[in-house]
C-alpha cells in the first residue's frame, strides 16, 4: 500500500528499467535524458529508478565502478573538486552528475581517454568475476549431492523426491547467475574490443 | 626494480607521466590535474576517473606514497622507486627526441 502511495506522489517517479553492466553509458545517457525531462535521479536498486520532480535542466550523468565497493571520502571529494556531484551508490556503481552550462565548455566524462575507459571495463570484468567465484566453488558440491549421494536409498521415495527437487532447484539457483555473468562478460569484452584493447 | 614494473610503466602513458612528474612535489589529485593543464597549455586534461585510478595504482605499485590526508584530500609524493621509473622514462623520451632530430646515441655514426 505504502509503495503505491509513494508512486502516486506527483513529485516522485519510479521507473522500471534494466541495464546490463556493459550498458553503463546507456544508463548514464538515460539519466541525463530524464533530467532534461524534469526528473532528477535520486536512487536505484538496480531495477527501479527513483526520480523527483525538478527543473528541466541539462545535467550530465556518469557512472564509475568501484572495485572495493566503497565510495571513500577522498574519492567523493576528488570528483567534487572536478565539479561532479555525488548522487549515490548502488552495488559497486557510483553515480555522479554535473550541470552543463550553456556557452561554457564542460568536461562531461569521468574517463577522458581510451585507456582509462578500458581500465574501467577491465575493473568491471574482474569485479564481476570475484563475485561469481563462490558460485563456481560451491556448484560442484551440489552436483555431488545430486549424483553421488543416493537420496532415495537413504531416506525413502517421498523424502528422496523432495530432497532431489530441492537439490535441483538450488543447483539451478546457482547456475543461473553464472550464465548471466557469462553473458555480461561477453558484452563487456565486446566493448573492450571496440575500444581497441585486448583482454 | 622488478622487470614487471618496468613492463607496466615503460613506456608511460602521457597522463601517467605527467602525474608522476608533478608528484616530485607533494600534491593532491585535482591540483595535479590543474598543474598539468597549465604546464601543457590546456592540451592535457586529466579526467577524475583517470586521475583517481592512476594515483591508486601508482600507490599500490609503490611509485608514490600517501603523505597526508587533509580536508578529505589525499596528498601524494613520489618514492625512490617512482624516481627510478621517471628517470628511465625521461631517458627514453630524450633518446626519442635526439633520434627524431637525426642525432645518434652514444656519439658513433653508422658506417
Amino acid at each position: 500500500m505504502s509503495k503505491k502511495k509513494k508512486e502516486q506522489d506527483p513529485n516522485i517517479l519510479i521507473e522500471k528499467q534494466k541495464f546490463y553492466i556493459s550498458e553503463f553509458e546507456q544508463e548514464a545517457a538515460w539519466l541525463s535524458f530524464m533530467h532534461r525531462e524534469g526528473w532528477k535521479f535520486i536512487s536505484t536498486d538496480g531495477y527501479r529508478y527513483k526520480f523527483e520532480k525538478a527543473e528541466k535542466e541539462d545535467w550530465c550523468y556518469q557512472l564509475d565502478y568501484k572495485e572495493n565497493g566503497i565510495a571513500e571520502e577522498d574519492y567523493i571529494q576528488m570528483y567534487q573538486d572536478y565539479g561532479w556531484e555525488y548522487v549515490g551508490q548502488y552495488d559497486h556503481w557510483c553515480y555522479f552528475r554535473k550541470q552543463r552550462i550553456e556557452g561554457e565548455e564542460t568536461d562531461t566524462t569521468l574517463f577522458g581517454n581510451r585507456e582509462s575507459k578500458l581500465e574501467l571495463c577491465k575493473r568491471v570484468v574482474n569485479g564481476q568475476f570475484l563475485r561469481i567465484l563462490p558460485t563456481i566453488l560451491v556448484f560442484p558440491c551440489f552436483v555431488n549431492l545430486l549424483f553421488f549421494f543416493h537420496p532415495f536409498e537413504l531416506v525413502g521415495p517421498v523424502f528422496g523426491t523432495i530432497f532431489s527437487i530441492i537439490a535441483l532447484l538450488t543447483t539451478l539457483l546457482f547456475i543461473l547467475p553464472f550464465f548471466i555473468y557469462l553473458n555480461q562478460i561477453n558484452r563487456l569484452n565486446k566493448l573492450i574490443k571496440e575500444l581497441g584493447g585486448t583482454k | 626494480m622488478t622487470d614487471k614494473l618496468k613492463r607496466i610503466y615503460i613506456p608511460m602513458t602521457e597522463t601517467g607521466f605527467y602525474i608522476l612528474y608533478c608528484l616530485q612535489e607533494e600534491n593532491h589529485g585535482y591540483n595535479i590535474g590543474l598543474q598539468v593543464k597549465q604546464m601543457t597549455g590546456g592540451e592535457i586534461n586529466i579526467s577524475p576517473g583517470t586521475m583517481y585510478g592512476t594515483l591508486a595504482k601508482m600507490e599500490k605499485d609503490g611509485l608514490i606514497y600517501l603523505v597526508k590526508s587533509e580536508e578529505k584530500r589525499k596528498f601524494y609524493h613520489i618514492t625512490l622507486l617512482g624516481y627510478e621509473i621517471l628517470d628511465l622514462e625521461l631517458a627514453r623520451i630524450e633518446r626519442l627526441y635526439k633520434n627524431s632530430k637525426g642525432e645518434m646515441i652514444g656519439g658513433t655514426e653508422h658506417e
